[in-house]
C-alpha cells in the first residue's frame, strides 16, 4: 500500500511503452466533443492567512476550459477585499509578484479570528470564502538520530514531536532547513538545505491526528543526509551544522487542498488513476484560503 | 428466524427426494472418443423422436431411465426432431426397435443411434468428423434444442471453435470469444476483462477443473491464461445459477481440461507472432492411465528488442509469460477414476534506465497456481460422487529501485510489493438420478482464504521505522458452502431446475450465513417454442479493488472483513428460446434485472499504492454503495452449414449509487455500454479453405474526463532565499497545473467498432493435420479511444497554448500470421 505513483508512474509508462510497436502509427489526435465545449471559466483564488507573516497575499487566476487559450491565467483588475468583524481592507494587485499584496501590520492577524475574503472582477465574477486562524502549538523537542540503512550506509535524520490540543481534530505542517559547512568540500562555506520528511513512498509534510487525538505526536523522520562510515562521523562531515525546525497548526481547508495537491502532483500523467479533485472552499470558484499558526525553533546539532 | 426456515425447507426437500423412488429399466454406459478411448463430456444421449434425454458427465457417463410404457410418446410426437435425425449421418446398428434405441450426438463427431433393447449397460465410441459444419456455439444440456432446457443464459463454448475465430496477433483467447456473447462485455481496448449483466470483472467465477483462477490475464490483460489446447470443454452461466455454484454475483466460466488419450501419444502445437505452444498426450497405462502436458511461451520482448530503437532499455529482452498445464488420469476400477491436473503461469517485467542523475530499476511480476486432485466413484448406475481437494494461488510483486546521486545525498529508495491471495478447498458432490424425472446434486465445498494485500514493503530510507508494518494486513478466513439441487422434468412441458445453497463465511472479526435459494423454470410450447424465467440470490465474499478499470494485474483480491460487508445480488430473468430445426438456427431472446448491493470502490483520488494517512490500510480507501443492473439481450445462432456463427444484441444499463462518490448521486460505472452488438462469420470455401470474420460495436465507456485545467499553488512555510539563510515568511510554491472534473463518469467516449478478418489453410496429411493462419485485427483500422488526455497545445510562433482534448488509441490494424499443428 506504500509505494508513489510518482514512481509506479514510470512503471506504468514503461509498461505501456511495450507496446509501442503497435501504436507507433497512431498518434494521438486532438478531438472536439460538442458536449463538453463552451464550458465557462471560473476564478481560482489562492490565500494563505498567519499571524507571522510580513504580508498578505492572495493570488487569483481563471481556469482554462476545454478548448480555451492558457495565455497567463492570472487575473490583474480584480477587487480583492480582506474583512474581519467591522474591518475591511482592499488588497493591491502587485505586477512583479503577480499578488494582491498588503503589508502585514495594516491589518494584523490575530489568533482566533475569523477573516472573510471577496474577490470582485469588473466582469462581474464574484466569489468569497472566509477561514479563522488556529492557536500556535509549540515544538517539545526535536530529536537527531541515525539510522542504518543496507551496507555501510548511515541516515542522519531529525523528528520532531509536540502535544496535540485535546478535544478537536487539528492538522499540521512539518518543515525544516538543515545548515551546515562541508568540511570536504574544495572551499567550505555555509550551505542550508529543505529537509525532506518521510519518503516518496510515505510522504510525511502533512499531519494530522485522526488516529492520537489529544496526544503526543511525532513527525516522521526528516532526512538530513547519507553518509557511510568511512567517512567518519556526522560531525567530522559537517561543522556548524543547526536545523530550523517550523511547525504549522493548519486549518482543515489547508490540510486537505495540500493533500490533495500532492496527491494530484503524484498521478500526474498517470491516466489510469482515479481522478483527483482538488477540494475547494472558495463559493462560486476554486482554490482555497485557509488560515495557519507557525512555530519556529533553532536547535544547534553538537 | 428466516434462516431457520431456510434450514427447515432445505432438509425437508433433501428428504422428499429419498421418497422418489422409480422402477423404469435403467440403461446406462459410457461414450468415448473413437481411436483415443477419451470420455466424452456433454455428448447428447436421448431416445430418438421423444424429449428424454441426458447428457454425458466428466466421465464420459451417462444413466438414463425409460419412461414407463404408458408415458412414452408416440414416433409421431416431435416432427421436427425426426427432421433433425435425418439431416444427419446416422449410423445405425441394429434398429429393431427403434423406441429402444438411444441417440448419441456431439460437436464435433458422428452422430450415432444404438439399439439399447435388452441392454443395461453399453459403451459407444464416437468417431471425430463433420469438423467443418458444426455448431459453433450451442447450448447444452439435455437435449440439442435449446427450447428443451430449463436453464437460461447459460452458453457452451465448443473448444475446437475457438481455433476459427479471429484473435489479436493470431493468439487464440477464450475469453475475447465470449467477450462475443450478448450479455457480456468487453472493458479497454484489447483487455480480457469480462462485464457480465452490469457486474465487475471480480464478480466473475473463472474455474480450471474447480479451482479457481484469481487473475485469468497475461501481458496486462492482453491475453488470457487459458490454453485453447488444453481445454475440453467451457461453459458460460450469466442467471438461473445451479445452486452448485456459489461465491461470485453475476458469471460463471467454467472450464475443464481434457484428458490424456489412454490409447497413442498425441501431440498439438502452434507458432504465432506471440508465442508459440505444445500439448503433448497419451497413456501411462494403456487404457487405465493417461497424461496430457502442455507448455505455452511468448517470446514477445525477443521481437520488440529488435524493433526498438536502441536506449539503453533492457525491458524488452527481459519481458515475458508461460504456461504449463498437466494432468493424470487414473482409472482404478470401473467405478473409480483419479484425477490430477495443475496449471501454472507466469508473467515477468524487467527494465533498468538512467535518467540525469537517477538509476531506476522496476520489476513486476505475477502468476497464478492451480491445482486438483478429485477422486471420482461410481456407487450404482444411478449414483456416483466425486471428491476433490484444490489448490489455488495468485501472487503479484512490484519491486523498485531508484539511486539518486547527488553531492550530500546519496539516497536509495527500494520498494516492494506484495500482494496475494491463497486458498485450499474441501469439494464434495453427490449426484443422483431419482427415476426419470428426477436429477439430483448435493454437495460441500470448503475454502480457506489466505489473503495478503500489501503484505510487506521495504523502503531502504526508512527501514528502521517501516519494518514493523510487514504482514500486518495478512487476513486469513474460511468461506463455505452447502447445496442442493433437482432438475425436475414433471412431463414434455416443464422443466425446473431448483435448489437452495447455504453459505457460510468466518472471519476472526465477524461471520455470515446466508440462504441462496435458485430456480429455473421452462415451460415448452409446441413447435419447438419455450418460455423461460429464473431467480437466483448470489453472495460474494471476496472483491477486486481496482483504480484502473484496466483489469491489471494491481489489482487487489481483499475479503469481506468486519467493515467491508459482502456483496449481494439478486437477479430476475425471463426470455423465450425458439429453434428453427429445418435452418439448423436458434434464436433466444432474455431480459433481465438485477440488483447489488455492497459492491465497493475506491475513494475519490485513492489508487491502491497511495497512502492517504501514516497508518493507511486498504479498507481505509474503500466506500460501499449499491448498483443496479438491467437490459435485454438477443441471440440468433447458424448451427451448422458451411456458413456458421451467430449475431448477438444486448441492450443494456448500469448504474451504481455510493453514498461517498459523486456526492451520493447515481453514476454509471466506466464499463456501462448502452448497445452492443457482434457478428461471428465462418464460412468454408472449400473443406480446406475457410475465410471467418467478426465484427463488434459498443456504446463508448462513460469515463471522468476534465472539463478544465487550472493553476494553484501551495503555501511554503521554508525557502532558501539563497544557499546560506532561509527566508522568515511563506511564500507560494511553483505552480501546479490541476484539473477540474465534471460529474463522476458523465462523459461519453466515442463508439468501439472492429473487424477481424483471417483466412485458414488446412491441410491433412497422413499423420499430421496443419492449419496456416493469416489475420487481421481491426481490419479498417478504427482508431478505438484507450484513454483521453488533457493537454496544452501551443499556437506555432507564440507562446500561448490552447486547452485541447486528445484520444489515444492502442491498435490499428495488426496483421498476423501463425501456424498450428495436430498429430
Amino acid at each position: 500500500m506504500r509505494l508513489n505513483f510518482s514512481r509506479m508512474k514510470h512503471l506504468l509508462l514503461i509498461f505501456f511503452g511495450i507496446f509501442t510497436f503497435a501504436s507507433c502509427t497512431n498518434a494521438p489526435e486532438e478531438i472536439v466533443l460538442d458536449n463538453l465545449s463552451q464550458q465557462a471559466t471560473k476564478l481560482v483564488v489562492v490565500g494563505f492567512l498567519s499571524p507571522q507573516d510580513s504580508i498578505l497575499a492572495v493570488k487569483v487566476s481563471h481556469s482554462a476550459p476545454i478548448g480555451d487559450s492558457f495565455e497567463g491565467s492570472i487575473v490583474t483588475n480584480a477587487t480583492v477585499l480582506l474583512s474581519s468583524g467591522n474591518a475591511s481592507i482592499r488588497l493591491a494587485y502587485n505586477a512583479t509578484s503577480t499578488l494582491y499584496q498588503l503589508p502585514a501590520q495594516q491589518f494584523p492577524i490575530k489568533n482566533g479570528n475569523t477573516y472573510k475574503l471577496t474577490v470582485e472582477t469588473p466582469g462581474g465574477q464574484r466569489v468569497e470564502s472566509s477561514c479563522t486562524i488556529p492557536e500556535a502549538v509549540q515544538l517539545q523537542q526535536v530529536t537527531f538520530d541515525s539510522l542504518t540503512g543496507t551496507g555501510s550506509q548511515k541516515q542522519y535524520v531529525i523528528r520532531y514531536s509536540w502535544q496535540d490540543p485535546a478535544n478537536q481534530t487539528n492538522f499540521y505542517q512539518v518543515a525544516g532547513a538543515f545548515a551546515y559547512i562541508k568540511t570536504a568540500a574544495p572551499s567550505p562555506q555555509p550551505t542550508s538545505a529543505l529537509v525532506v520528511f518521510g519518503t516518496p513512498a510515505h510522504p510525511g509534510e502533512f499531519v494530522s491526528d485522526e488516529t492520537a487525538n489529544g496526544g503526543k505526536l511525532e513527525s516522521l523522520p526528516g532526512l538530513l543526509s547519507t553518509g557511510s562510515a568511512t567517512q567518519g562521523t556526522f560531525y567530522t562531515i559537517y561543522r556548524q551544522a543547526s536545523i530550523t525546525a517550523t511547525l504549522l497548526h493548519v486549518d482543515e481547508a489547508y490540510y486537505r487542498y495540500h493533500k490533495a495537491i500532492e496527491l494530484a502532483a503524484s498521478t500526474n500523467g498517470n491516466p489510469f488513476a482515479e481522478p483527483v479533485t482538488i477540494p475547494s472552499n472558495i463559493k462560486g470558484g476554486l482554490g482555497c484560503f485557509a488560515g495557519y499558526n507557525q512555530a519556529v525553533v533553532r536547535v544547534r546539532l553538537k | 428466524m428466516v434462516l431457520r426456515s431456510a434450514i427447515v425447507i432445505f432438509v425437508l426437500a433433501l428428504l422428499s427426494f429419498s421418497l422418489l423412488a422409480n422402477s423404469s429399466p435403467v440403461i446406462s454406459g459410457y461414450v468415448r472418443e473413437k481411436g483415443t478411448n477419451r470420455p466424452l463430456v456433454g455428448v447428447n444421449v436421448y431416445i430418438p423422436n421423444t424429449h428424454v434425454g441426458t447428457t454425458t458427465d466428466a466421465a464420459g457417463y451417462f444413466s438414463l431411465t425409460f419412461p414407463a410404457a404408458g408415458t412414452r410418446p408416440t414416433e409421431a410426437a416431435d416432427a421436427s426432431a425426426q427432421a433433425s435425425l435425418t439431416s444427419l449421418p446416422v449410423t445405425t446398428e441394429k434398429l429393431s426397435r427403434p423406441e429402444l434405441a438411444l441417440t448419441f450426438s456431439l460437436v464435433g463427431y458422428e452422430t450415432m443411434t444404438v439399439a439399447a433393447a435388452d441392454k443395461k449397460s453399453l459403451t459407444v465410441w464416437l468417431a471425430v468428423g463433420q469438423s467443418l459444419k458444426e455448431v459453433v456455439v450451442r447450448s447444452s444440456a439435455t437435449s440439442q434444442r435449446l427450447s428443451d432446457q430449463a436453464d437460461m443464459g447459460r452458453i457452451n463454448l465448443p473448444v475446437d471453435q475457438l481455433a476459427k475465430i479471429p484473435a489479436l496477433l493470431g493468439e487464440k483467447d477464450l475469453l475475447k470469444v465470449i467477450q462475443l456473447l450478448p450479455g457480456v462485455q468487453k472493458g479497454s481496448e484489447g483487455s480480457t476483462n469480462i462485464y457480465v449483466r452490469g457486474g465487475g470483472p471480480d464478480q466473475n467465477l473463472i474455474i480450471l477443473d474447480d479451482a479457481v483462477i484469481y487473475n485469468p490475464s497475461h501481458l496486462f490483460g492482453f491475453f488470457s491464461v487459458f490454453n485453447g489446447d488444453v481445454l475440453r470443454n467451457v461453459e458460460l452461466t450469466k442467471s438461473g445459477f445451479p445452486a452448485h455454484y456459489g461465491g461470485r454475483l453475476s458469471s460463471v466460466i467454467e472450464t475443464t481440461t481434457k484428458e490424456g488419450s489412454r490409447e497413442t501419444l498425441h501431440g498439438a502445437g502452434s507458432v504465432g507472432l506471440i508465442a508459440s505452444r505444445l500439448t503433448l498426450d497419451g497413456p501411462l497405462k494403456a487404457g487405465k492411465a493417461s497424461f496430457l502436458l502442455s507448455g505455452r511461451r511468448s517470446y514477445y520482448g525477443l521481437i520488440s528488442s529488435l524493433l526498438q530503437p536502441k536506449n539503453g532499455s533492457a525491458l524488452a529482452a527481459n519481458t515475458y509469460f508461460y504456461d504449463l498445464n498437466g494432468k493424470i488420469t487414473v482409472e482404478a476400477s470401473p467405478n473409480d477414476k483419479l484425477t490430477l491436473s495443475g496449471y501454472s503461469g507466469y508473467d515477468d517485467f524487467q527494465n533498468t534506465r538512467n535518467v540525469k542523475n537517477t538509476t531506476v530499476q522496476s520489476g513486476m511480476n505475477w502468476g497464478n497456481t492451480a491445482g486438483t486432485l478429485r477422486w471420482q466413484h461410481r456407487f450404482s448406475n444411478k449414483l456416483s460422487s466425486s471428491a476433490a481437494v484444490l489448490f489455488s494461488q495468485y501472487h503479484l510483486r512490484v519491486s523498485n529501485q531508484e539511486t539518486i546521486t547527488n553531492d550530500s545525498l546519496n539516497r536509495t529508495y527500494q520498494l516492494q510489493y506484495l500482494s496475494g491471495i491463497r486458498d485450499v478447498s474441501l469439494k464434495y458432490d453427490i449426484d443422483w438420478l431419482a427415476g426419470t424425472a428426477h436429477h439430483i446434486r448435493i454437495g460441500v465445498l470448503s475454502t480457506y482464504h489466505h489473503f495478503a494485500p500489501g503484505a510487506a514493503v521495504q523502503d531502504v530510507t526508512t527501514s528502521t521505522s517501516d519494518g514493523g508494518l510487514a504482514n500486518t494486513q495478512v487476513i486469513n478466513t474460511i468461506e463455505s458452502g452447502i447445496y442442493a439441487e433437482d432438475q425436475w422434468q414433471p412431463d414434455n412441458h416443464w422443466r425446473i431446475h431448483g435448489g437452495l445453497r447455504l453459505s457460510h463465511y468466518q472471519h476472526p472479526n465477524t461471520q455470515f450465513l446466508r440462504p441462496e435459494p435458485r430456480l429455473s423454470v421452462a415451460y415448452v410450447l409446441t413447435d419447438n417454442w419455450s418460455v423461460k424465467g429464473s431467480y437466483a440470490r448470489m453472495n460474494q465474499y471476496v472483491h477486486i479493488l481496482s483504480n484502473t478499470g484496466l483489469g491489471l494485474p494491481t489489482d487487489l483480491w481483499v475479503p469481506t472483513t468486519g467493515r467491508v460487508k459482502p456483496q449481494q445480488s439478486e437477479q430476475i430473468a425471463a426470455g423465450f428460446a425458439r429453434d428453427f430445426s429445418a435452418k439448423t438456427l436458434s434464436l433466444t431472446v432474455e431480459g433481465y434485472y438485477k440488483s447489488m448491493n455492497n459492491i465497493i470502490s475506491f475513494r475519490e483520488g485513492a489508487t491502491f499504492m497511495n497512502p492517504v494517512g501514516t497508518d493507511s490500510r486498504w479498507e481505509d480507501n474503500v466506500t460501499a454503495g449499491r448498483g443496479w443492473a438491467y437490459g435485454a439481450e438477443a441471440m440468433l445462432q447458424k448451427r451448422s452449414g458451411r456458413l456458421s456463427g451467430w449475431v448477438g444484441y444486448t441492450l443494456s444499463w448500469t448504474k451504481w449509487q455510493f453514498a461517498e462518490l459523486n456526492s451520493g448521486r447515481p453514476f454509471f460505472p466506466r464499463y456501462d455500454r448502452r448497445h452492443n452488438v457482434s457478428i461471428v462469420g465462418i464460412f468454408d470455401f472449400t473443406p480446406r479453405l475457410r475465410l471467418s470474420a467478426t465484427w463488434v460495436y459498443g456504446t463508448g465507456q462513460a469515463l471522468t474526463l476534465p472539463l478544465a485545467r487550472y493553476m494553484v499553488n501551495k503555501n511554503n512555510p521554508l525557502q532558501l532565499v539563497n544557499t546560506t539563510t532561509e527566508g522568515g515568511s511563506s511564500e507560494f510554491s511553483r505552480n501546479y497545473m490541476v484539473r477540474d472534473y465534471g460529474d463522476r463518469n458523465s462523459f461519453r467516449a466515442e463508439a468501439y467498432h472492429r473487424l477481424d478478418v483471417s483466412l485458414q489453410y488446412q491441410r491433412r496429411g497422413k499423420h499430421i493435420e496443419s492449419v496456416w493462419e493469416l489475420g487481421v485485427y481491426n481490419a479498417y483500422n478504427r482508431q478505438n479511444p484507450f484513454y483521453y488526455a488533457m493537454e496544452s497545445q501551443k499556437y506555432p510562433g507564440t507562446k500561448v497554448a490552447r486547452t485541447v482534448l486528445r484520444r489515444y488509441s492502442l491498435f490499428p490494424a495488426i496483421p498476423s500470421v501463425s501456424y498450428a499443428f495436430k498429430f
